[in-house]
């Protein structure tokens, strides 16, 4: 008897005790389902969770500020930074020759004068703020200038549209805090999405009657954004923030109204190390080149420690559910093996020998153990897709970014139906063992 | 046939989950982002001009930000590339502009030039031909042989505005200046007309485009609603309908190119 007969065997069995064959499927998709729904849940927790204290960069990002380091609070997540610094181009390169360094993205920041919005780009819901004309009023504001195309190593969470194109000097994204000052609401980013923003870089005049001049450019707004990159209502091309910087340094220091000229070539720096392992190498490094550091290191391996016991929890739960369906599926064979000792007993009489018999069973428990692992894994992925909605109305109602569940989990489910598979192979073992080494004598006895 | 059906039944559930799955919400997705249009070409505009141009007339600073002329010029008639320097200085007369004002607008390599000056000279009994000169020297320098647009205002008349109105009845109570007498209009009016027939012959010998603010000048002057609390300058719908004036000039010569 081949495989393919076994099959067929095994086949007939199942079609002609379809409840049976029905309740120990359902109890594999079960235990199989509920282990695949935990543990990609639990696997977008521990992102989620660990990405959160990266806030929306890598975990492993430190920043770096353009200040000397406070040598009694060097091991601090957040350290008090010591006195101004020059954080410029050769420190930059210093950083990035460091060992354990993935890359090193200078951060730059630009004080402007901000007019939202202009003319023919209303704001759908805004009251205004100016009683005479119904708009809202210029306010002082900072741009953060990034190299856009690292974005994804930078502590940037899209709430809404996308971010502005890398090099763009008409893109522009907006921080909550522009929705605050325009008293919008929060949960509906998309309002100012579209809409345009004037920025004006004063430039400090030696003399004259008028001591300040205004460089203008306008801006599209197209995305909002929460960032941890540096202190400013808005996140832009590091190009737009050179424009703008080099017609304020064309003037004079103008501390004394309130613009004084930029101390430092990089408002900040973001460094990313190497691995979670490598971060307070790094931040020692960096330390001794002379520069202010912070990173949530210290906090990340204390929620690691929390997740890894949730890990722990959660793997139990689904390997129980998984244990109860192995063990249906051996009591539903053994229940079979005494059902068909008669069928056995006529297969051994007619030349079958104990490896066929052995393939019969084993091929009904592969059905078994297939089928739930299908069904069970279909049905996991499904509670998962249905969590992440709920989890996604949730926090985009709360005005943060939605959870990645990342589509369909391939490789998890690829375990789910292989490891439902395997298992009902192993519970299967012993009682298709009895069936095969049932002697036919006392098989057909048995009637 | 039943079994069948379980069959077919089985697989369109597990297919549905499948997709259900497939569909999981990803971040970013909620509120997606709407179309931009291009940008357009950069044009680098400045202003050139005195306390009209500033925005002086306006409640307060942050909203000649806003609603000053050149400001709502730069946003209803340029494309979102263009950048724009204001460089004009309260009371400045043109030969001063010349010295100040026109090497910083030189410095930006402008595309697209306003000049608006009449009022500060008038005040300060500039004659024509000397206010002619001196702006010839600025829009021919700021054409740059033809590489940039220049709109030149001419000036409307301003024997009907508040202030000089108030200067004409009460010397005394000049918001000008206390005991500031002012000619009668007819020689207002007549000096103003003097200064908009050069600002004529400087257009047309520059290729410049002249914004004829004088043929519009009536309500600009003397409508309440135009003309700022001080009685001089314009309000905020005053620089309103300056800008459109700026706007509908810069249109007109854009199409004929």
């Amino acid at each position: 008897m081949s495989w393919r007969d076994g099959f067929l065997l095994a086949l007939r069995s199942v079609v002609r005790r379809p409840a049976r064959t029905a309740l120990t499927v359902l109890a594999v998709a079960l235990g199989s389902g509920l282990l695949v729904a935990l543990a990609a849940i639990a696997q977008v927790a521990d992102t989620r969770v660990i990405s959160e204290l990266g806030k929306g960069g890598p975990a492993t990002a430190i920043k770096v500020a353009a200040a000397a380091p406070d040598p009694a609070a060097a091991d601090s997540d957040n350290p008090r930074p010591g006195p101004a610094r020059n954080l410029d181009d050769a420190a930059l390169r210093s950083i990035r020759r460091a060992p354990y360094v993935a890359s090193a993205i200078p951060v730059t920041t630009q004080q402007v004068i901000a007019v939202p919005p202009p003319r023919g780009s209303a704001i759908t819901g805004f009251a205004g703020d100016d009683p005479d004309r119904g708009q809202p009023r210029p306010f002082n504001a900072a741009i953060v200038g990034v190299d856009l195309s690292q974005v994804h190593d930078l502590p940037v969470t899209l709430l809404a549209g996308r971010l502005p194109a890398a090099g763009s000097l008409t893109e522009i994204a907006v921080g909550q805090d522009y929705l605050d000052r325009l008293r919008l609401d929060v949960k509906h980013p998309e309002v100012v999405l579209a809409t345009e923003v004037e920025l004006g870089t004063p430039q400090v005049q030696p003399a004259g009657a008028i001591r300040v001049r205004a460089r203008w450019t306008r801006a599209v707004i197209t995305g909002v954004v929460a960032q941890q990159v540096g202190d400013g209502t808005f996140l832009a091309s590091q190009q737009l923030v050179a424009a703008s910087r080099a017609w304020q340094l064309g003037g004079v220091d103008g501390s004394s109204l309130g613009l004084p000229l930029p101390s430092t070539q990089y408002a900040g720096l973001v460094v990313v190390a190497d691995s979670l392992d490598d971060v307070h190498t790094v931040r020692a490094e960096i330390t001794t080149l002379g520069y202010s550091t912070s990173a949530p290191e210290q906090l990340i391996a204390s929620v690691q420690r929390y997740l890894h016991v949730v890990d722990i929890v959660l793997g139990s739960i689904g390997l129980i559910a998984l244990t109860i369906a192995a063990l249906g599926i051996a009591n539903a064979l053994l229940a079979a093996v005494r059902e068909r000792r008669r069928e056995i007993g006529v297969l051994k009489a007619i030349g079958a020998r104990d490896r066929d018999v052995l393939r019969w069973f084993l091929a009904e428990a592969l059905f078994s153990g297939v089928t739930g692992g299908v069904l069970g894994t279909a049905a996991g992925l499904g509670a998962v897709a249905v969590t992440g909605t709920v989890v996604n109305d949730y926090l985009v109602q709360q005005g943060l970014a939605g959870v990645d569940l990342g589509g369909v989990p391939l490789v998890t489910a690829a375990i789910g139906v292989g490891g439902s598979a395997l298992l009902a192979l192993l519970a299967a073992a012993w009682p298709a063992l009895r069936a095969a080494r049932l002697p036919a004598r006392e098989a057909v006895g048995a009637l | 046939m039943t079994r069948t059906l379980g069959l077919r039944s089985l697989l369109a559930a597990t297919g549905a989950l499948v997709l259900a799955a497939c569909g999981a919400e990803t971040p970013g997705a909620v509120h997606p982002a709407p179309p931009v249009g291009s940008a357009g070409a950069p044009d680098v505009y400045v202003a050139l001009g005195a306390s009209e141009t500033v925005g002086t007339g306006l409640n307060d600073q942050a909203l000649q930000l806003r609603d000053s002329w050149p400001q709502l010029f730069f946003n209803e008639a340029l494309s979102r590339a263009s950048t724009y320097y204001n460089l004009a200085v309260p009371g400045i007369t043109t030969a001063q502009a010349l010295q100040s004002e026109l090497p910083q607008a030189l410095g930006v390599h402008p595309t697209v030039a306003t000049v608006f000056f009449t009022v500060d000279d008038l005040v300060q009994g500039v004659a024509p031909a000397t206010y002619e000169a001196d702006l010839d020297s600025i829009v021919r320098a700021l054409r740059q042989g033809g590489q940039a647009l220049v709109l030149v205002g001419n000036a409307p008349h301003i024997s009907s505005l508040p202030a000089y109105q108030a200067c004409l009845a009460h010397a005394s109570a000049c918001p000008l200046g206390t005991h500031v007498t002012v000619p009668p209009p007819d020689a207002v009016d007549a000096d103003v007309d003097a200064y908009d027939a050069a600002i004529a012959r400087v257009v047309a010998e520059e290729g410049a485009v002249l914004v004829d603010v004088a043929a519009h000048g009536g309500q600009i002057t003397s409508d309440p609603q135009d003309v700022a609390s001080d009685g001089l300058h314009p309000s905020a719908q005053g620089n309103a309908a300056l800008a459109a004036l700026f706007v509908s000039a810069y249109r007109a010569a854009s199409r004929a190119g």
